[in-house]
């Protein structure tokens, strides 16, 4: 529910990209720094509050299940998806 | 046509089976395929019901309402504009929540909706068990249980919409809560009350948009300067308000409402999850942890690429023999007619030049059925995602992958839907450069190309040579869209996000029509454009003809020897002769090939062309080739055919050519696997972006061709090749 400003993720905030192989975590909001193209997460199903799998995170893209299906995103937008 | 009854539009996520549900409704073939985004453009079918025709209609699929691309737009669009009498939302029922998004978005629009629960033959294993019934009742519409790709359950769906109880637009209203309600509601009263696009979109359904920050929305309305500026001051002021006490944006507070209206739904009994099923017994992912492994991953990928043209190879020979056998039959048939104009029309243009395209269909068919295997089964998906990590580093993302292997980055693709599937990515700059990038790769016309010059110079390995080439197309797709990145069209590179579909056993029936509907796209092309550009080029290098002049004197040479003929009777000496009197023939026939239009033309500019090797002939072939690339081969058939008179295998006769040698074969494979793309594609270049960039691809591809087939020749000559 929650959108933070970019100076919260700034440090010790765990984002997508910082979850390992086979870790499941919530979503707690998405932060700023990457504007419109957020809406398109939400509209894929990353909304804050949802439950999120990650598949792979190998250094390139990260795979992830969310709501049941599995997205591919870029690390600048895992950055952007804040997690607790 | 008769006159359709009703229209009906079928929308829903990427994916979802719309097309395949388009296509068991109308009995068309529209490309199907196991990833998102294969549709782009709107199609048009007719479905004979009880009730009368019915006009349906198939969308690109969107996540949202929210116009993001260019095929989400044409999804939009269609439905505001064209106000269908209702619409079929199709939707993949193993990820149900995430495809009512879009639903509730339909229904604030106001559109008549029927659900099509799709691919429910998957909910078992998946351990999800749907009331239909249930959803039905509570969301208020027609919901039909769809197995597309069976046809199940598709008639019943099209005759609910139909029947559908709202026979109008009615938009939903749904709460978004204390926060935005007040502030919706004021502004929806001044949209409504200034009469603002009324006939289009609803004013609350405006007001949302205006929220959700959609561009597209907000452009339309600074047509009204001060109604613009009222909305923007109050959707700054929710902004602020949002961002102050809930830390949020009331684009997100909007799709937390519409997510909640939906689990408020399902929560309801409509959705039952067996958890000892789900999760990790997920066959896609046991398979994924191998296929798209970090490391073994992409060996496995290249693996299969090599593996492809491995077989297609084999397999293909057999057949390519056949045809080839038929067309010199067809030949040597057409040969029994008097010599003239007509007979050097049939065989030096008709069957030569369309032989030599069709003879190539069994390989491209066996190549075709590969691909579609791939695209089918989900592992195209893999690809763009494993590829993602390297295209970063050249400007590019994951997105770009799928543009470049429908373009042919697996040989035999085609780069006009090439082109048309970069529509999906959304950052222009990105998509710039895919589509200025995709024509690299190995298309299907360009295949007998390479074909043809491997048999010549490397037999037995055609296989590796085809490869070669086609790690060739990408790596010079890479450089050249680096080059435009860090020049022309320099930025940062944008986010990007794609659905893995799930990986599906591809049914052999879907298979063999799609390898089928590709084969005969390309047969027909052949019969068709290619035959009528064979018969141009053909007239181009018949005439003018030879003067009189120049003729004569062979002919005088040629009637003596005849003579000579007719009195010898010694097996030698009439050996000798009749050598002679065929080098002679030779020489007519390029004396004539040099003097017609065609050959002044790849003349005149040979002597720069010389630089990469390639001789005038060569150089009408490749003019052809701006046409359709299928042209090369039948030119180069054609000019062969035309300046040599023993009917050899066409491999070996090129082989055997003045003026031919490896580095000269090396050097044509790469510019025609880079030079300007086929005018069909510069038009779809020009559609996507403009007339300029269009100009520009044709231009840019050629001279980066020609650069590095020049680099090629000369380096293959010094060493000797
Ligand atoms: N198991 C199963 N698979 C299906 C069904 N319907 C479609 N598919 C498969 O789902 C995949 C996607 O089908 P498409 O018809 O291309 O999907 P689309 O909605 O048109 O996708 P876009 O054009 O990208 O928006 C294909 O691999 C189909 O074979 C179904 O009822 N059951
Ligand atoms: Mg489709």
């Amino acid at each position: 529910m929650f959108f933070c400003k970019t100076k919260d993720t700034a440090d010790g905030v765990r984002t997508l990209n910082d979850l390992k192989d086979g870790e499941k975590a919530v979503v707690r909001c998405l932060s700023r720094s990457q504007g419109c193209h957020l809406s398109k997460l939400t509209a894929m199903g990353i909304t804050p509050g949802t439950e999120i799998e990650m598949l792979s995170n190998s250094g390139g893209p990260l795979l992830v299940l969310v709501r049941s299906s599995r997205l591919c995103l870029c690390r600048s937008l895992g950055q952007a998806v804040v997690v607790e | 046509m008769s006159e359709a009854i009703a229209t009906i539009a079928l929308a829903g996520n990427p994916n979802a089976g719309k097309t395949t549900l388009f296509n068991a409704l109308t009995g068309s073939r529209q490309h199907v395929g196991n990833y998102p985004g294969i549709t782009v453009e709107k199609k048009e079918g007719f479905v004979d019901m009880p009730s009368g025709t019915v006009r349906v209609i198939d969308l690109p699929g969107t996540y949202s309402m929210t116009a993001y691309s260019q095929e989400e737009l044409v999804a939009r669009d269609f439905l505001v504009k064209e106000r269908p009498q209702g619409i079929i939302n199709v939707i993949d029922a193993t990820s149900l929540e995430r495809n009512l998004y879009l639903t509730v978005q339909f229904l604030e629009l106001g559109i008549p909706v029927t659900l099509a629960l799709n691919m429910v033959d998957a909910l078992e294993s998946k351990g999800i068990r749907i009331d239909s019934d249930r959803l039905a009742d509570l969301m208020r519409l027609p919901v039909v249980r769809t197995v597309a790709r069976s046809g199940l359950g598709v008639r019943e769906a099209l005759q609910a919409a139909l029947t559908h109880p709202r026979q109008s637009w009615e938009p939903l209203f749904i709460s978004y809560g204390p926060d935005l309600d007040p502030v919706l509601g004021e502004m929806t009263k001044l949209i409504s009350n200034a009469g603002f696009l009324a006939d289009t979109y609803p004013p609350r359904w405006l007001a949302l948009k205006f929220l959700e920050n959609d561009l597209v929305v907000r452009q339309l309305f600074e047509a009204d300067y001060e109604l613009h500026r009222r909305l923007r001051d109050m959707a700054d002021e929710v902004a602020r308000h949002c961002e102050k006490t809930l830390k949020t944006q009331p684009e997100f507070l909007i799709a937390d409402y519409r997510y909640g209206y939906i689990s408020s739904i399902l929560r309801q009994g409509v959705l039952t999850v067996m958890p000892d099923l789900q999760g990790r017994a997920d066959l896609s992912d046991k398979i994924d942890a191998v296929l798209t492994h970090q490391v073994a991953g992409p060996a496995i990928m290249l693996a299969i690429l090599y593996g492809l043209f491995s077989v297609t190879f084999t397999l293909g020979e057999i057949p390519m023999g056949w045809v080839e056998t038929a067309f010199a039959w067809l030949a040597e048939l057409a040969g029994k007619m008097p010599p003239g104009l007509t007979r050097s029309l049939i065989i030096d243009g008709i069957i030569a030049g369309v032989g030599g395209v069709l003879g190539f269909v069994p390989l491209i068919l066996i190549m075709f059925l590969g691909i579609t295997f791939l695209e089918d089964s989900g592992y195209m998906a893999r690809m763009a995602y494993m590829l993602d990590r390297v295209f970063r580093i050249f400007g590019l993302h994951g997105s770009s992958v799928v543009p470049f292997i429908i373009s042919g980055g697996i040989p035999g693709g085609c780069a006009v839907p090439g082109v048309m599937a970069a529509r999906t990515l959304r950052s222009p700059k990105e998509k710039l450069a895919t589509l200025l990038t995709a024509p690299f790769m190995a298309c299907g016309a360009k295949v007998p190309v390479f074909i043809l010059l491997a048999a010549a110079f490397f037999p037995e390995h055609g296989a590796r040579v085809m490869f070669l080439i086609t790690l060739a197309g990408w790596a010079a797709a890479l450089v050249a869209a680096k080059m435009m990145r860090s020049t022309i069209i320099r930025g940062p590179s944008t986010p990007f996000v794609m659905e893995l579909p799930p990986y599906r056993m591809p049914t052999a029936m879907g298979l063999v029509l799609h390898t089928w509907e590709r084969g005969w796209q390309y047969i027909r092309k052949a019969g068709t454009v290619i035959l009528a550009i064979a018969v141009l080029i053909w007239a181009m290098m018949t005439f003018p003809g030879l003067p009189q002049e120049i003729a004569a004197p062979y002919e005088a040479e040629m009637a003596g020897i005849q003579e000579q003929l007719q009195a010898e009777t010694g097996e030698a000496a009439r050996g000798e002769l009749e050598a002679s009197l065929a080098a002679l023939e030779r020489r007519l026939k390029e004396e004539a090939l040099t003097h017609s239009l065609a050959g002044r033309l790849g003349q005149a500019i040979e002597p720069v062309t010389a630089w990469a090797g390639f001789d005038w002939r060569t150089n009408i072939a490749l003019l052809g080739g701006i046409a359709a690339k299928e042209v090369i081969v039948s030119t180069l058939a054609t000019a062969h055919s035309m300046s040599d008179a023993e009917n050899t295998d066409f491999a070996a006769r090129i082989a055997a050519a003045p003026g031919w040698n490896t580095s000269v074969a090396v050097s044509l494979m790469i510019f025609v696997l880079l030079y300007s793309p086929c005018f069909v594609t510069v038009v779809a270049i020009a559609r996507e972006a403009s007339w300029g960039w269009a100009a520009f691809s044709v231009v840019f591809n050629t001279a980066f061709a020609f650069a590095l087939a020049t680099a090629t020749y000369q380096l293959g000559m010094s060493m000797g090749w």
